[in-house]
């Protein structure tokens, strides 16, 4: 299937303007402040803007309205998962990380614990997580640019890597920002309209719309547990959508680029309310496509959003949506090869290879370097899960993320009992447990690597790694018998600056020391 | 710090944690409850075909846009208190 060249052209005036965005990003995003955080020059509404951007990637617009179209009412779990790790990561992380940390979460890490061990962590951490988010987001722009120009699915792999390494190249933290504002301004606008023709076609009643699914879907669609079949396997789904956010390497970075602690927080409160309301618009248009798109849409159902607004709007609207979906893969690749790069850079090259002791340029250099190797690792492993649905590629990062970072950032931030020790066996135990179990879990150990039976039963790990990371990080910890005179926990322990003690600037004085 | 600043800052750490805990609680519940296909979510509440399942997922939303507010309130407040405090 190809589509009319009013979808090319608007792809391409999509791309261009990423691309001027990019170039005059270059001019500001001068030095490792700039490149890593904007220079923390953004404001709370813009980076609200921003964090939604980062989070509304390919699995929400495309994966969500795929798993509604393709297993019905099983598409709320996803709607209201997208939006539950957000209040957590506000009340819990958001403003105490902004007070540690400089551009990334393992600074914060490393200001409160033994600095080699949690940058060794959270670096192997992120890029585990990065390569897996990469290859969901990649393979759904694969998959839109065959469906939409009948190109091969490698090229439009190429394409999308080429641009991605070309963004965080060239622009640094202030052009993935700024490309996540327009992105996410027209994914929600998009979004919003697309729900109004639904409405329109199918009747102003949200009962209509639904009545129009069932109808074409049977009853069976408003029936759920088809999408996880087992209780275990769906309180695991709801722990990684829960605690997930609060420790996604790319979303914490951001609150780096606002002011300070009081932005960060306000920056997130932003972010809620845009990802919920999306997630609502999402529901209907997940309904409108089982009720108008057709059985076996070309693509799969990854791309039933695009056939459901070639059925509201014709081949323009079907261009519109496949450029606006098209620009969120590539500013979601962008933010996360972003984090990827500066985990290369910035903890592993800076911190543990250099002791500190390198340049700004030096750093940046290894950064754009780590980006090129990186992007062509994850073009060739997106090739490998091509097939696999996007929506449940994109939760297994979560996974990853709750397990990994999230215990070993609360603990770390709520309880003065953790050390060094503790901190590294939890985030371990959570990386390992997480990996693996996904590993030897049906989707992997039989889809995908061909073998008969899987070894792990459930589908998500998250139940078992989290708790694991948990009670191995306390237990670690408790045991540990060495001296906690390197602990910086103080004695304080609430949330914001107080006069002469542990202030924003003191504070950023004391990492700068320790970097 | 002024007392009244310490108070605002005990009751955020309390309010976060329950909020937290509130959420975590409430998502948990609502996979669970689908997971298991329970009756519940299948029963249909208005029209044709919107079932508790819908009602349920929306409101959870709309709770998740309140605790936000609230925790967003208080901080506003302690913001206030901690600007009062280093102005004194």
């Amino acid at each position: 299937m190809r589509s009319d060249p009013s979808a090319a052209l608007i792809f391409g005036a999509l791309v261009a303007a990423t691309l001027v965005i990019t170039y005059l990003s270059n001019r500001r995003s001068r030095g490792t402040s700039g490149f890593y955080a904007a220079g923390g020059a953004i404001s709370a509404p813009q980076n609200g803007l921003a964090i939604a951007g980062d989070y509304l990637s390919a699995a929400s617009f495309l994966g969500t309205v795929a798993v509604f179209y393709s297993v019905g009412v099983d598409g709320l779990l996803y709607v209201v998962g997208a939006v539950a790790g957000w209040p957590i990561a506000m009340f819990l992380v958001g403003e105490r990380l902004r007070h540690w940390g400089r551009y990334t979460f393992s600074d914060a890490l490393a200001y409160r614990l033994g600095e080699r061990p949690m940058r060794l962590l959270a670096a192997t951490s992120t890029l585990a997580l990065c390569a897996c988010y990469l290859i969901a987001q990649l393979v759904g722009a694969g998959t839109l640019v065959q469906v939409l120009f009948g190109v091969r699915f490698e090229y439009g792999l190429i394409a999308v890597g080429v641009l991605m390494i070309t963004y965080v190249t060239f622009g640094g933290m202030v052009a993935t920002t700024w490309i996540q504002i327009v992105k996410a301004t027209l994914l929600l606008l998009t979004a919003a309209a697309m729900v109004l023709l639904v409405l329109y076609r199918l009747g102003a009643n949200p009962d209509d719309v639904i009545a129009a699914a069932i109808a074409a879907k049977g009853e069976q669609f408003m029936k759920p547990g088809r999408l996880v079949s087992d209780p275990l396997s769906a309180i695991s789904l709801g722990i990684a959508f829960a605690l997930g956010p609060a420790g996604l390497p790319h979303v914490l970075m951001r609150f780096f680029t606002v002011k300070d602690a009081r932005s960060a927080r306000r920056s997130l409160g932003f972010a809620t309310v845009l990802i919920g309301l999306f997630q609502l618009l999402v529901i209907l248009l997940g309904y409108g496509a089982a009720g108008l798109v057709g059985a076996n849409p070309a693509g799969g159902a990854n791309m039933a959003v695009i056939h459901l607004a070639r059925a509201l709007g014709g081949e323009a609207l079907a261009g519109i949506t496949a450029a606006v979906a098209f620009a969120t893969i590539l500013a979601v690749v962008s933010g996360l090869m972003l984090a990827g790069a500066s985990a290369v850079s910035h903890d592993v090259y800076k911190h543990l290879l250099k002791r500190g002791a390198t340049s700004e340029t030096a750093e940046i250099r290894v950064s754009r370097a780590a980006t090129l190797v990186l992007g062509t690792l994850v073009i060739g492993l997106a090739l490998a899960f091509q097939h696999e649905n996007i929506g449940f590629l994109a939760t297994l990062p979560l996974a990853i993320a709750a397990s990994a970072n999230f215990p070993v950032l609360v603990l770390a931030m709520h309880w003065p009992g953790l050390t060094t020790r503790g901190a590294f066996a939890g985030g371990v135990t959570g990386l390992v447990l997480s990996v693996g179990l996904i590993v030897l879990s049906k989707k992997v150990w039989v889809d995908v690597l061909g073998h008969a039976h899987e070894v792990f039963p459930y589908e998500y790990p998250t139940m078992f790694s989290v708790a694991g990371a948990f009670l191995v990080s306390f237990v670690g910890s408790v045991i540990d018998r060495r001296p906690r005179g390197t602990s910086r926990w103080g004695k304080r322990h609430d949330w914001g600056p107080l006069p002469g003690q542990f202030s924003p600037s003191a504070c950023r004085g004391a990492v700068a020391e320790s970097l | 710090m002024s007392r009244r600043l310490e108070v605002l800052l005990r009751r955020q750490r309390t309010l976060s944690w329950v909020l937290s805990a509130s959420v975590f609680a409430v998502t948990v519940g609502f996979f669970a409850l689908m997971g298991t296909n329970s009756s519940v979510m299948r029963r249909v509440v208005w029209g044709r075909g919107v079932t508790v399942a819908n009602v349920a997922a929306a409101a959870i939303i709309v709770l998740f846009f309140v605790s936000i507010a609230v925790y967003g309130h208080l901080a506003d407040r302690i913001d206030q208190a901690r600007a009062h405090s280093e102005n004194r």
